[in-house]
């Protein structure tokens, strides 16, 4: 090769960092547009919101508002912990449900209490003792789904524990509140699978489902009571759906607070809603938001009359689709600390998500509850809470005041105390979890080492089970 | 041992060592200072019980986040108007290992630990003892080792603390604690607690806070149970045999900072020489020293004319010494006229040399009052009769006193340490002779210092048991870390802490050490002495005639005025 030809491919070489001093310098200028079309859109639906009277306000008196309150109002805050033993051979977990109440300004022990509602521990690969029916023989775990698919309507039946008075305490009066750490119904269907032809979650045990009612003879759908809790009902999504109804049925507020707002779909489910109250732009006969209220006979929630034509509607719409604006970011900009929008129906279950086939439970999906959806901004370096109820009472805004002072417990977390408490309480520490497996992982070394198992059989434990990096295997 | 039937305070967590674990404790149900017991097995000796005393706590609320406390504060709010939760709070108490037992040894009346070789097991219950157990652990009440109450452990009011009498009287002791920190009440319990035995005491007083055990030599009686007892105040003097009062004046001159050229120094030793100058009979050492300048007065002109350039600046410097001497003596006695008026009785001193059996005898505590003379003479009166004591009892000769013990307050004083540039003070060799050597005769000594770290360290490190009560000043509490091998940082940390008449022993007079709230015995206080309560003494004297007595005076004073104006 020449000389020359040797300094041209030298200086036609790519260079990391300057490639990387490249990169931050293009994107540099993309990241100002993007923010400069954001913050567009945001004047844009503020000007809107605001127009319409559709933005709240909560005024920050934490002495006087404590002191309002004082002995009136009694405050439950639900939250569940996990603790997943996933060890090849083994699917053990348990859950745990706790409650926090609280009632503000009483100087007695009632001021606080705390009850570690329901447990589960369970071992899903092991027939006897998981809370799972297990008779297909090629059944395969879907670990996680059937988890959290636990562990969400472990926390949502405790809502209506908590509702009923079926708990520790007495029922609650409508004075009163529950909270519930993280949304109050999550999009179900993708933890149901029980049609799921080559990868089938296996339906709940019955003894477990009957835990999950504390009056079974109250039941929203009948069918669940009529055929005993019969197979057919004993899968995630119709006993999800019927906890849901039950919490939507009951007067007493309840509210589920979201911190971190997941998802990348543009516009997020909230600003999807709103643009289509502002502008009325979505067609019942398209899929959409209007084509799922239809679905289950629901109505727009703002009576208010459109700010623009349909043809806006879609413009904007499409703006967002092109970009990526999720919910928290575009009220992050739109609200000042202590505001939140007037709430709004959220789809949440989706009907061309609904199963379909052996079960497919058309009649619940016409009677689901959806969430109504608010978001509510409470400090100023914070991004906003996303607020859910399944009723909207008429002590929403008082309720509003409540979540907001109770955020501001925390001035720099920003999330409500209550929650952030139980949080803490509930969640199954690492120490705890690390030495469960120690000792699980002793056990079974322990039980083959004292079979006279042969060595091959030991590695094979010893690999299956120790990591490449624990001690037994690094160099000596 | 009846373990089972302790109550479990709490959990072994996190690593353990032979020397410490934490645990954690549930509810309130023992604090620092306390001791408690966990089970443990061990290689060589199988199954046997932990004692072990907490020396730090810790207690969180991980539900109370410290935003949370901000926000209380600027809302002018109290939790429990708001949420939140408080029964998450937990106690994480540090424990330092004494040692361990066997099963079968709880029979024992005395119970001796032995050395932990194997590291307490994480999750074992940790148990609190009954008073019994801790009692025959800690009390030391061997009869042989003449065992002296001095209070109980911090916590446990039921479980007494005893000082090996032996182990005093043979070792030393020193007792430290800043002003207030209740040394002087810790002193009057021990010295009751020897003077139970007749033990024969010679107590250094230069604040008169022992004058009160004369006073209250009946409460002393009944308190000790020794029918005997008795309390001797001697009136301090300096005194030296004609043989030794050269030394002694030059002593007192250069110590005094009066110091003399070479040739002043020839010429005085010349006269001191003379040994015709000093009354055979005579021990004051102030009248000899008026003897010498009379002598230097008279005999001036017999010298040689060099030699009688010196005289004069030497007589300025006796003159200047029986002055300040004559002084201090006045100081005392109008402080000790207070005291007699208020019943007490002083004798003169005697000569420590020729008669040390006044000093020091069986069933007797000696107080010489000190109060009034400065530091250097202070320290030269200690430091001759020490000397003098120590060489009696060492001589072995028959008839020689008693093992004896030296209580020296202000301690500071006396064995000044280099820094303090006091380092030629006369006791502070003396008092390093008696510890280091008191041992073999049986002359111990006990050392009260406010500002341990203005002792001598040497001196200091000879003590063998310690009793450090409330110190506050850094460098104090530095400087008694490192003399004390025994003290662990969490116990220093405890000094500034601590409560008047709580503190920390350690030594060989425990069998561990400890924490301890020393007793206190109101029949042995004499109210009437330092009560520092200046403020209400200036009321009560000015109501009670105060107020006329200085109107009056005032009046005279312009009658005065006017009378000598008109002159």
């Amino acid at each position: 090769m020449s000389e020359i030809r040797k300094k041209i491919e030298a200086r036609t070489q790519k260079n990391f960092f300057t490639e990387m001093m490249f990169l931050a310098n293009t994107t540099g200028v993309d990241q100002k547009e993007y923010i400069k079309n954001i913050i567009n859109l945001a004047e844009l639906l503020e000007g809107y919101l605001r127009q319409r009277d559709l933005i709240r306000k909560v005024d920050f008196e934490p002495n006087k508002y404590w002191k309002s309150i004082a002995t009136k109002k009694t405050v439950y805050n639900i939250d569940g912990g996990q603790l997943s033993l996933s060890i090849p051979g083994s699917a053990s977990f348990g859950i745990r449900v706790g409650v926090l109440k609280n009632r503000p300004g009483d100087k007695s022990d009632n001021w606080c209490d705390f009850s570690e509602s329901q447990t589960l521990t369970t071992n899903l690969v092991d027939r006897d003792n998981s809370h799972y029916e297990q008779q297909e023989e090629e059944f395969i775990m879907k670990y996680d789904k059937m988890l959290t698919g636990s562990r969400m309507i472990m926390e949502a039946s405790e809502v209506i524990k908590q509702q009923l008075g079926k708990g520790k305490w007495d029922k609650p009066s409508t004075n009163d509140i529950i909270y519930l750490h993280g949304p109050i119904a999550y999009e179900s269907t993708m933890y149901h699978l029980a049609t799921d032809e080559e990868n089938p979650i296996p339906p709940f045990k019955k003894e477990f489902c009957q835990t999950l009612f504390p009056d079974l003879n109250n039941v929203f759908f009948k069918d669940l009571k009529k055929k005993e809790l019969d197979i057919e009902f004993r899968y995630f999504l119709p006993l999800y759906s019927e906890i849901l109804k039950q919490i939507q049925a009951s007067k007493i507020p309840t509210y589920g607070v979201v911190e971190r707002i997941g998802g990348v779909v543009s516009p997020g489910p909230v600003t999807n809603a709103v643009l289509d109250e502002l502008f009325h732009h979505q067609s019942n006969k398209t899929f959409g938001r209007l084509y799922e209220l239809n679905w289950k006979k629901l109505d727009r929630t703002w009576d208010v009359k459109p700010v623009g034509t349909k043809s806006d509607g879609i413009k904007i719409e499409e703006k967002f689709k092109k970009r990526a604006v999720k919910d928290d970011i575009i009220f992050d900009l739109i609200l000042d600390p202590g505001e939140y929008i007037k709430p709004v129906q959220v789809i949440k279950q989706l009907q061309k998500k609904w199963p379909q086939g052996k079960y497919s439970y058309q009649q619940l999906f016409t009677q689901l509850a959806e969430p109504f959806s608010t978001f509510l901004k409470v400090s100023e370096d914070k991004r906003p809470l996303r607020i859910e109820t399944l009723n909207i009472l008429d002590s929403y805004d008082e309720d509003m005041k409540l979540t907001f002072h109770s955020a501001r417990l925390l001035p720099q977390y920003c999330f409500p105390l209550g929650l952030d408490t139980v949080d803490k309480l509930s969640k199954v520490p690492s120490w705890l979890r690390n030495s469960m497996r120690g000792n699980y992982i002793n056990n079974l070394l322990r039980k083959t080492l004292e079979s006279n198992a042969s060595k091959q059989q030991i590695n094979m434990v010893l690999k299956s089970f120790v990591s490449g990096r624990n001690w037994w295997v690094r160099p000596k | 041992m009846t373990i089972n039937k302790w109550k479990s305070i709490g959990t072994v967590v996190g690593n353990t060592s032979t020397d410490t674990y934490s645990f954690v404790l549930g509810q309130m149900e023992a604090s620092v200072g306390d001791i408690v017991i966990t089970e443990s097995n061990t290689p060589t000796e199988g199954k046997v019980h932990v004692w072990g005393r907490i020396v730090t706590m810790e207690r969180s609320n991980p539900t109370f986040p410290n935003e949370f406390a901000s926000a209380l504060t600027d809302a002018n709010l109290e939790q429990f108007e708001t949420l939140g939760f408080n029964n998450s709070e937990y106690l994480l108490a540090e424990v330092q290992i004494m040692g361990c037992t066997k099963e079968k040894d709880a029979s024992h009346d005395s119970i001796e630990l032995m050395p932990l070789n194997y590291p307490v097991k994480p999750a074992n219950k940790v148990l609190y003892p009954d008073t019994d157990v801790l009692n025959k652990l800690l009390s030391g009440k061997k009869e042989e080792d003449k065992p002296i109450e001095i209070g109980h452990l911090i916590n446990r009011e039921k479980v007494k603390i005893n000082l090996k009498g032996e182990a005093l009287c043979s070792r030393h002791l020193a007792v430290l604690a800043q002003t207030g920190g209740g040394k002087t009440v810790a002193c009057r319990t021990i010295l009751a607690g020897l003077a139970k035995y007749g033990h024969p005491l010679m107590i250094f007083d230069t604040h008169g806070d022992y004058l009160g055990l004369y006073k209250y030599i009946d409460n002393l009686k009944e308190i000790t149970g020794n029918k005997d007892l008795t309390v001797k105040l001697l009136t301090p003097k300096l005194l030296a045999s004609p043989e030794k009062v050269g030394d002694a004046i030059s002593e007192i001159v250069r110590k005094l900072g009066l110091g003399m050229t070479e040739s002043q120094v020839g010429v005085f030793e010349n006269f001191v020489k003379d040994k015709d100058i000093f009354h055979a009979e005579e021990t004051d050492l102030l009248k000899h020293l008026e003897r010498l300048r009379d002598f230097i007065n008279k005999n001036r002109e017999k010298l040689d004319p060099t030699s009688k350039k010196s005289v004069n600046p030497i007589l300025r410097k006796i003159d200047i010494i029986i002055k300040k001497l004559r002084g201090m003596e006045q100081t005392n006695a109008r402080l000790r006229g207070m005291f007699q008026k208020k019943g007490l009785q002083f004798e003169d001193m005697s000569n420590s040399e020729l008669e040390p059996h006044k000093f020091v005898t069986q069933n007797q505590i000696t107080v010489l009052y000190l109060g009034g003379y400065e530091r250097v003479v202070s320290s030269t009166m200690v430091s001759i009769i020490l000397e003098d004591l120590f060489e009696d009892r060492s001589s072995m000769r028959k008839g020689r006193i008693q093992a004896f013990t030296a209580v020296v307050e202000e301690a500071h004083n006396f064995v000044p340490s280099k820094s303090e540039e006091k380092n030629e003070s006369p006791s502070l060799l003396t008092i390093r002779r008696l510890l280091t050597e008191g041992r073999k005769f049986g002359t111990s000594v006990i050392l009260i210092s406010q500002r341990p770290g203005r002792l001598d360290e040497t001196t200091l490190a000879q003590c063998n048991s310690f009793l450090v009560l409330k110190l506050v000043n850094p460098k104090d509490q530095n400087w008694v870390r490192s003399v004390m091998e025994q003290m662990s940082e969490q116990d220093a940390k405890w000094l500034k802490a601590f409560g008047k008449g709580q503190g920390y022993i350690s030594g060989n007079a425990v069998k561990f050490p400890l924490q301890v709230k020393i007793k206190y015995e109101d029949k042995l206080e004499w109210d009437e002495l330092g009560t520092e309560r200046f403020i209400q003494d200036n009321l009560d004297e000015w109501n009670s005639g105060g107020k006329e007595d200085r109107a009056r005076a005032d009046k005279d004073s312009k009658d005065i005025s006017k009378v000598v104006d008109k002159l």
